[in-house]
Order: structure tokens, then sequence, then C-alpha cells
């Protein structure tokens, strides 16, 4: 499903050049559960941009459903990450003046869709994550973990094959955090896709395989 | 998209609120040029009804005002003046006059005409008026010595006097009381297109000649004349001048004479009418480049602080190209919302009474222009906003601090 082939990442600016990952080599196969560990700046947010398509490596091969996709242009890597990969992060990046449910439809208007079919996609969605009685409050409104629900409900709104999640229950206290693994377990069941960058060794050990980065290499 | 777009716009209505009033008030002031800017250019194509080119106006002074001068005798010594002016060869045609164009001198009339009160502009002039300044009649005739024979006072009047007083009717051969006491009797005899005796950049307005004979001894009939306009050859010297004033002086020894020609009077009135236009313009226009500024740093800052938000866009499948509209987009509607607001205020300027000499033609076209100039202002403003929106590269955006 995931492939990359001796992918680099170098950080360049006119004075210093940082090398974030080198020699990355990892393949995720469909319906595979797997974590990134790691310190902190040790390229693991770095490696879950590549393989979410927000950024180019340096060198390597980075392969989705087997095609090569370093060379592609814009439209065509938003139109990759609009229906095959849902985001997760951190800080759920919800947008403030948007109401849950219209938070929820952002990934659905790259598409062509109405919006009536916009609004029952949504509504799935958030019904998948306990909340549809909360589809007209805004992020302001809800707790933390509630806010992530939202979040995983506008990654999955777009029904997408891969879920990448950078550190999903980083900002929850424990029960929160269980509660959001759970909601991705869930899914993983369902046949999706996850490549999680977590810190947290007892979520690392709920899926199905560990990969360890250190200074940008793959350590295991 | 464009439900969302508005959804944005009104959930963001207090960040929103400063781009609007800058655009708001941008519109208010633009407008306010325009209109002002417009009722002139559309005044000043409107035809002036005469040609001012090669012609001398000459001013007699004769001295202080005297109820008990022999009016008689002082018209006798005028036309002997004016006999003069005639007699020299660069002289093509010479007319008396009450009103000169482009003097800032205005006489007025008042009479009622089926019910409705008019006042038009009125100029007491000779004969000769059309080979000076070579007014073109539409219809009918100008004054001659047929007019000696009428009991009616002739009068030549304007399209619009016509339009004011007989619609679509012609006017020639129609008579029309004074308000005076002496219920003087008005019989149209000719009409011309305008007559504007302010200038180019002055309002269009009702006018009417009446016939000064100056052979009449009637003094109802006859008007002191105390100005004349002379067309001279073209390429007459500034020199004669002198030789006029000298053989003026040498008829009228009490009386003095001022000789100006009428581009040098017209130049004087279209400077004192210009100056405070421009001087606004130019204000105006400075205003709108410090307005400019504004709006972009609103804008860049506005955008800076969605940065995250536009990552996650990118993040979830925006392209570059939709991030940029959705910025243009956002700032169209906001831009909209201002100028439907400055539009319901300016369509009161009318309304309460003001801005009336301003047809609704000229208003109408202002409001377009306005609204034009705006919303391509804003657009200039927003485009690079918007690029710098649309070319941050998403993983970068989604970690902005």
């Amino acid at each position: 499903m995931i492939k990359l082939d001796n992918i680099e990442k170098v950080y360049r600016t006119s004075r210093v050049e940082t090398v974030a990952l080198m020699n990355i080599n990892l393949e995720v196969k469909e319906g595979e559960f797997i974590s990134i560990m790691g310190p902190s700046g040790c390229g693991k947010s770095t490696l879950l941009n590549l393989m979410g398509l927000l950024d180019a490596p340096t060198k390597g091969q980075l392969l989705i459903n087997g095609k090569e996709i370093t060379s592609y242009k814009d439209k065509y890597l938003a139109n990759l990450r609009n229906q095959e990969i849902g985001f997760i992060f951190q800080s759920f990046h919800l947008v403030n003046d948007l109401s849950v449910l219209d938070n929820v439809e952002i990934p659905l208007l790259y598409r062509k869709i109405s919006s009536s079919q916009r609004r029952q996609m949504a509504l799935k969605a958030l019904e998948h994550v306990g909340l549809t009685a909360r589809i007209y409050h805004f992020p302001s409104q809800l707790s933390g973990g509630q806010q992530q629900r939202v979040a995983i409900a506008r990654a999955i709104v777009g029904r997408p094959k891969i879920l990448l999640a950078d550190e999903p229950t980083g900002n929850l206290d424990s029960k929160m955090g269980e509660e959001v693994m759970n909601l991705l377990v869930g899914l993983n069941e369902e046949k999706t896709t996850i490549v999680m960058v977590t810190h947290d060794k007892r979520m690392a050990e709920r899926t199905k395989r560990i990969v360890r980065i250190f200074d940008g290499r793959q350590v295991g | 998209m464009i439900k969302q777009l508005f959804k944005i716009v009104w959930n963001r209505k207090k960040a929103n609120f400063l781009i609007m009033m800058e655009v708001l008030i941008s519109f208010l002031v633009v407008f306010l040029v325009m209109v002002s800017s417009i009722y002139f250019t559309d005044i000043y194509m409107y035809p002036l009804g005469y040609s001012y080119k090669d012609v001398w106006a000459v001013q007699i002074d004769t001295g202080a005002y005297n109820p008990e001068a022999d009016k008689l005798k002082e018209q006798e010594i005028a036309k002997k003046i004016m006999q003069a002016a005639k007699d020299f060869p660069e002289v093509e045609a010479l007319a008396g006059i009450n009103v000169i164009p482009f003097d800032n001198n205005e006489w007025r009339t008042g009479f009622e005409f089926a019910g409705k009160s008019y006042s038009p502009a009125i100029n007491y002039v000779t004969d000769e008026l059309p080979e000076v300044l070579d007014i073109k009649l539409l219809e009918g005739r100008w004054f001659n010595k047929e007019d000696d024979a009428i009991s009616e006072t002739p009068v030549v009047i304007n399209q619009a006097l016509s339009r004011e007083l007989y619609g679509s009717e012609s006017a020639v051969g129609k008579v029309f009381e004074s308000g005076l006491k002496s219920k003087k009797v008005y019989k149209v005899v000719g009409l011309v297109s305008d007559f504007r005796d302010d200038g180019e950049l002055a309002e269009l307005k009702s006018y009417m000649f009446q016939r000064n004979n100056l052979s009449s001894t009637d003094t109802e009939k006859m008007l002191l004349v105390d100005h004349f306009i002379i067309k001279l050859r073209p390429g007459t010297p500034a020199a004669l001048e002198e030789k006029l004033v000298k053989t003026f002086t040498s008829i009228a020894k009490d009386w003095s004479f001022n000789i100006e020609a009428l581009e040098d009077i017209r130049y004087k009135r279209m400077k004192s009418t210009l100056t405070p236009i421009l001087t606004a313009s130019i204000v105006a226009v400075f205003l709108m480049i410090m307005v400019a500024l504004g709006l972009s740093g609103v804008l860049w800052q506005s955008v800076t602080q969605r940065i995250k938000e536009i990552g996650l866009r990118r993040a979830k499948g925006a392209t570059q190209g939709k991030i940029y509209y959705q910025i243009l987009g956002e700032l169209l509607v906001i831009t909209s919302i201002a100028l439907f607001v400055g539009t319901i205020i300016v369509i009161q300027i009318p309304l309460l009474g003001f801005l009336n000499f301003v047809s609704i033609k000229v208003y109408v076209i202002t409001l377009l222009i306005s609204w034009a100039i705006i919303a391509l202002l804003t657009v200039i403003c927003g485009l690079y906003p918007s690029s710098i929106a649309a070319n941050i590269p998403p993983a970068e955006a989604l970690h902005y601090e």
C-alpha cells in the first residue's frame, strides 16, 4: 500500500543543512496498523508527512498503491490526499469558526458531491465516533477527547484507505486516549490501514507492528 | 462552495468587520470623488452652444450709478463706441450683450406658466449675436427688424426651457407672460440647442435671450449696453486692444473700458472650477493608496492567522488553486457585503435631497464605476495574501506557530 524505498529528507537553508531522514525503507501493507516510535525530533513526523504527501523526499522513491508519486504535480497529489488518505493530528487542527458538522465536511468540499450527500456522509462519520448530539457545537465547546473524535470523523468521512495519525493521543488524558485508541483499532478492524506516530509505548503495543526511528534512521 | 464561503465569512464576522469597514469607507470616498468627476465629465460633453474663438469682450464702465443720468444720451454714446469698433478692419462682427460668456454673472427672470413657476437665466442681446458667437438655430429665427413691428417681446429660448414649457411640442410661435408687474408678453421666435454662458463645467439650465433693440427710443424695450463682444479676424494681434481703448476713450472721456479675450475669461473660470476638484481628487488618490496598503496589511494578517487552517485544508485535498480562490472568494464576499451597505448609504443621499443636481443616469454610472473600482482594488490587494496562502507548503503550514 505504502512503500518507502531508500528515502532521504534533507532541509537546506543558505547556511545549514539538516538531515531529517536517511535511508528509510519501509513497507506498509493494506490493513496494517503500525506505530512509529522514537524520541522528539528524530524525524517521525517528517516520515508521516512524506507518507501523507504533504512533503516531498529529497531522495528515494515513495510508492502509494504501487505508483511512484514523487514526480506528480500538486493537483494529483491533492486529489490522492483527498481520496486515499485521512489525517489525524495531535492538536486536532479543527477550524474554530466552523461547527462540528462543517469541520467534518471539509474533505468533502474538495470532491464533486452535492451538499446533501456531504451532510449525510458527515453525519455518518460523526455517528461512527459517537458525536451526533454535538453536530452544531463549535470546537471550543468540546472537550479534548471530543475534539479528537471530531478530527477522526473528519479523517474518515471520505472513506480513505489509509489513516495517518500524528500522536493522536498526545494531548489527551489516559481515559480519553484510550477511547481514541479504541476508535482507531475499530477502524483498523474495518480494513483501514493505519500509520500512527506515538511516544506512548502502551498505545504502540496495541498496534500490529512498531517501527523505531532514531536520529533520522530506522533502527527497528 | 459559495454557501461555505458565506458561512465562513459570517462565522468570522468579528475578524472580518475591520476589512468590511475599510472597504465601505473606501467605497464612500470613491463614490464621492466619482460622482463629481462623472457629473463634470457628463456636463462637459454637452454642446456649449456657441464659439468663443477670436472673440473679445469689451466692458464699459460709465462711472458711479446715477439714476438721473440721461439713458438715451448714454445709449447714443455707447452706440458710437460700438460703431467705432466696427470700423476697425480686424473686427468681423459686433454685438451687444448683457451677460458675457464665462463671466461669473447671471441674470434670471421669473414667470408662471400653466400653474408652475419658472426662473430661467436671461440675457439681453442685440441682433448681431449669432454672427459673433456662431450660434446655430435649431428652429425659427434670430431677432431682426421684423421684431420692431410685433407687440410682444421677442425671445429665443434653449431646448431645456422649451421642454419645460411645452414638452415635445414646438415652442416657436408660442407666447407666455412674464411675472413682472407690467405683464410683459413674450413670443418665442427661435430655438437654440443651448447657450452655456457659465462654461462647459457649469450646470445645464433653462435659458432665454431677449432682444435689446438699440434703435428703440422706448427705454422699456432698450437696455443700456454696458458690454459688447467683437469677433476678430483670425490672427489679430493683441496690440489691437490698446488701439481700441484709445479710440473708445476719445469718444467717452469719462468712461473706462476693459477688453479681454473670451478664451482668457474661460480659462480663469475653468481654473477656479477645476482647482478644488483636482485637489479633492489628489487627496482621494492618496487616500485610496493608504486604504489599499491598509487593506493588504489586514488581509495579510488575516491569512497569517489562518495558516494552520490552510495547511489542514491542503492536507484534506485542497489544491493550491482552491486555497487561492477561497481566500479571494472570501474577500469578494466581504467586499460584496460592504458594497451592499455602501449602496444603501449612497442611495439615501438623493432621497434626503442632497446632490439633486446629479441626474439618475450619472448616479447609476457612478455607482457602477465605484463598485468596479472597489472590487478591482480589493482583488488586487487580495492577490498577494492569497498567493502567500496558496504557496505555503502544507507540512510547514500545519506546524506553523
